[in-house]
């Protein structure tokens, strides 16, 4: 099964050709839309979700402030969510307007406690109100710092000294154990986020290329001009021009979500809201990207690709007509499968054994290993002995493809089943 | 330049689909490859281009194993097609590059072949603007086209890089007569510039129009090869054409000859040879029988193809 030097001749031909194609249908510019418009709108909903629970944390809309104090306060300092207003009216009169209907509304005095001789902030909640206990109790102890602030302020106390005299000390007793697994949670729940994230960009990649390229092969099969094609250019480069091609079309994809990504953000900053957990999440797993780390990411994506793609091309070829296409994507969607589920199911684990040898299975490795390396779960010399196996993998593909592509490209009737594979490949090693 | 085909086999498990086929093409000319449906013919093409694993045997060109390298191919498969999505001009544009045949020399050779093939309307569409003027259009589809005018692209597709050795396979099958003249003045310019042409048509008319030698393989084997007129020359003069005056059968049955089609005093007769003919002749001029046509010639293509392979299949 010596190869061919000049199997590859013509791939630049075939890339430029189907990468054209692509650009040239609207149904491109319709996907790569989508995929800008479902990035933007997921991480919008989620953020507006947030902020929306963010708001509806408390029941509270109105809070009446009377300051029988002498110390001059700020409404503007309660919490942004209330609106908060100081009232002349009486207590009496404050409470009657709760009583009437005002459900989301706290009234808090400002008044001197005649047993302590110090100042003193009540929550009063109407007969009907909605609001908790706890959270009047929370608005209440707003308005006490409040008058903390304007009593250091009436001493000509500057901000900065009031705030470095104003810092809550808290305390609290805690175990060894409650410690470790303090530190633990913050590690693993980054962990977490950047290796689901890394697993979800990854799959997405697969499972678009793989499609795209089981597609182009069919449609290439079926519009019967294969042999025509075959007089002009090997087997090999044929396959080689699609997946090229069929990968600059998926990065064209992830390039628009991340312009999505980015658009969201400034609609966030536009409407003062976060950036939202989804950027967030992803923002954690770049965290870790520098050069080396780009590079890791690099070649384990361009050797799980090649793969992928290569299996998504032999599957495309055992067709004959394009209703087949759905079912020749699974082979390919079922291994990236059992490595999506591998990332997802093992994000929250810390460095071990088993992740070092998830790190070295073919088709796996590109879900975990990369992700790891920039955590720094495993060393280069786990990712780089991943590479080579999935190099490994990746060449015998390739010669594979080179033994049989042709000879699936020109058969015709039932889809071809894998001992029919191995046969055409003993039949290529004659040849 | 020589195209040697030596002992080419190829074997689909226990199966023989194609058994030690040989052939030469020692100098420019058109070799056609016949034989039933199944009989191995685009196999055997297959293998000779390198499309298909063979189990034996080789293909040289000028004593070379012939590849696309060293040899510039042009080949009109059987079966055929197009992307149907894609614009003709995209796909030409294409085809040409692959073959090495780029930008304006590209351009060139499309519109000499698009003007020869008389497809410059799909390939060269105009549209109206508001203003009544008329501008280029991008080039239809391929799906937008008939099946004989997607054939004639084909063709294109396999004559864009001039190619030294063309092979045709059933070249003619589905055009319509006006398209069938058009193909075949196509095909005897390329014999007059001195091509090899390899030819596979169940067309047995179209054969002996063009082909000097030929081979017919029945499942799998070479059943009969040579010189076309050899071949023919070896059956001798035996197809009598016979037309007279009046009723002659009875006379022509008691000469020993087969009688094939009669009517109307005009007959279609199997002799066994130039003798026999010539005693039929002396006999009807004896009974003062007028012999408006007596036409004795070799069998022809068709009749040496049913002969050697049983019938030919109709539905090819």
């Amino acid at each position: 099964m010596k190869m061919r030097e000049n199997a590859l001749a013509g791939t630049g031909k075939v890339f430029r050709f189907s990468l054209q194609q692509y650009f040239k249908s609207a149904a491109t510019y319709v996907m790569l839309g989508i995929m800008m418009l479902g990035a933007a709108g997921s991480v919008l909903m989620m953020s507006l979700g947030m902020s929306r629970g963010e708001e509806m944390g408390s029941d509270a809309k109105t809070v009446y402030i009377l300051n029988e104090s002498p110390y001059a306060i700020d409404p503007a300092g309660m919490p942004e969510y209330v609106q908060a207003a100081l009232t002349e009216e009486s207590m009496e009169d404050a409470l009657q307007r709760l009583d009437k209907g005002e459900t989301d509304g706290v009234a808090i005095r400002i008044a001197m406690d005649g047993e302590t001789g110090m100042w003193k902030a009540t929550a009063y909640t109407g007969e009907k109100s909605e609001v908790t206990q706890g959270e009047a109790q929370n608005l209440a102890a707003c308005c006490a710092a409040l008058v903390e602030e304007a009593r250091y302020a009436a001493l000509g106390v500057s901000p900065m000294q009031m705030g470095i005299a104003l810092a809550p000390v808290s305390t609290s007793v805690e175990s060894e154990e409650d410690y470790r697994a303090e530190e633990d949670e913050d590690d693993q729940s980054a962990r977490q986020v950047g290796g689901s994230a890394y697993s979800i960009l990854i799959f997405m990649l697969v499972s678009f290329s793989t499609s795209f390229i089981v597609r182009a092969v069919v449609q290439e099969k079926s519009s019967k001009l294969v042999e025509l094609l075959m007089v002009s250019v090997k087997p090999l480069a044929l396959i080689t021009g699609k997946i090229l091609a069929a990968m600059c079309l998926v990065v064209a994809g992830m390039l628009c979500s991340g312009l999505g990504l980015v658009l969201a953000r400034t609609v966030m900053k536009l409407l003062g809201k976060g950036s939202g957990m989804a950027t967030a999440g992803l923002g954690s797993l770049l965290q870790g990207l520098n050069g080396p780390g780009v590079l890791a990411v690099l070649v384990s994506v361009l050797l799980g690709y090649v793969s992928y793609a290569i299996i998504a091309g032999i599957s495309g070829a055992c067709c004959s007509t394009e209703t087949e296409s759905d079912s020749a994507s699974s082979g390919a969607m079922l291994i990236s499968m059992v490595g999506y589920m591998a990332g997802m199911a093992t994000a929250w684990m810390k460095a071990g054994t088993a992740i070092r040898v998830l790190c070295l299975i073919p088709f796996v490795s590109v879900y975990i290993a990369p992700s790891r390396f920039l955590m720094g779960d495993i060393g280069f010399g786990w990712l780089a002995l991943g590479w080579l196996l999935q190099a490994l993998v990746a060449l015998l593909l390739v010669k594979l493809c080179a033994a049989v592509y042709g000879a699936l490209m020109i058969h015709k009737g039932e889809r071809v089943k894998p001992k029919q594979i191995l046969a055409m490949m003993k039949g290529g090693a004659k040849a | 330049m020589s195209l040697i085909v030596k002992d080419l086999t190829k074997k689909y498990g226990e199966k023989t689909v194609v058994d030690h086929l040989s052939f030469a093409m020692e100098k420019p000319g058109v070799y056609a490859l016949l034989g039933t449906n199944g009989a191995g013919k685009t196999t055997s093409i297959r293998m000779m281009l390198g499309m298909l694993a063979r189990d034996g045997g080789e293909t040289l060109w000028n004593g070379e194993e012939l590849s696309l390298e060293k040899c510039n191919v042009g080949y009109l498969a059987e079966e055929r097609g197009l992307y149907p999505k894609y614009t003709l001009m995209d796909q030409l544009k294409y085809f040409a590059s692959l073959r090495g045949v780029e930008g304006a020399e590209a351009a060139k050779r499309i519109r000499y072949w698009s003007e020869r093939l008389e497809v410059g309307e799909y390939l060269y569409p105009e549209k109206t603007t508001r203003q009544g003027r008329k501008v280029p259009a991008p080039s239809l589809k391929a799906d937008q086209l008939s099946k004989g005018n997607q054939q004639k692209i084909q063709l294109m597709m396999a004559l864009i890089s001039d190619p030294e050795l063309l092979i045709l396979d059933e070249p003619l099958s589905g055009l319509d007569p006006v398209n069938t003249d058009l193909f075949k003045g196509i095909i005897r310019e390329e014999i007059s510039k001195g091509k090899y042409l390899i030819m596979s048509s169940h067309q047995m008319p179209t054969v002996e129009e063009f082909c000097t030698d030929i081979t017919i393989l029945d499942r799998s084997k070479t059943v009969l090869q040579g010189n076309l007129n050899d071949i023919k020359k070896g059956y001798g003069r035996v197809n009598l054409k016979l037309k007279t005056d009046r009723d002659v059968g009875e006379t022509v049955r008691a000469s020993g000859a087969t009688i094939l089609t009669e009517k109307e005093n005009e007959y279609q007769i199997k002799v066994r040879g130039e003798e026999q003919a010539m005693a039929l002749l002396r006999e009807l001029t004896a009974q003062n029988v007028t012999v408006v046509t007596f036409d004795l010639q070799e069998p022809s293509l068709h009749e040496i193809f049913v002969e050697k392979v049983g019938s030919v299949d109709e539905n090819a």
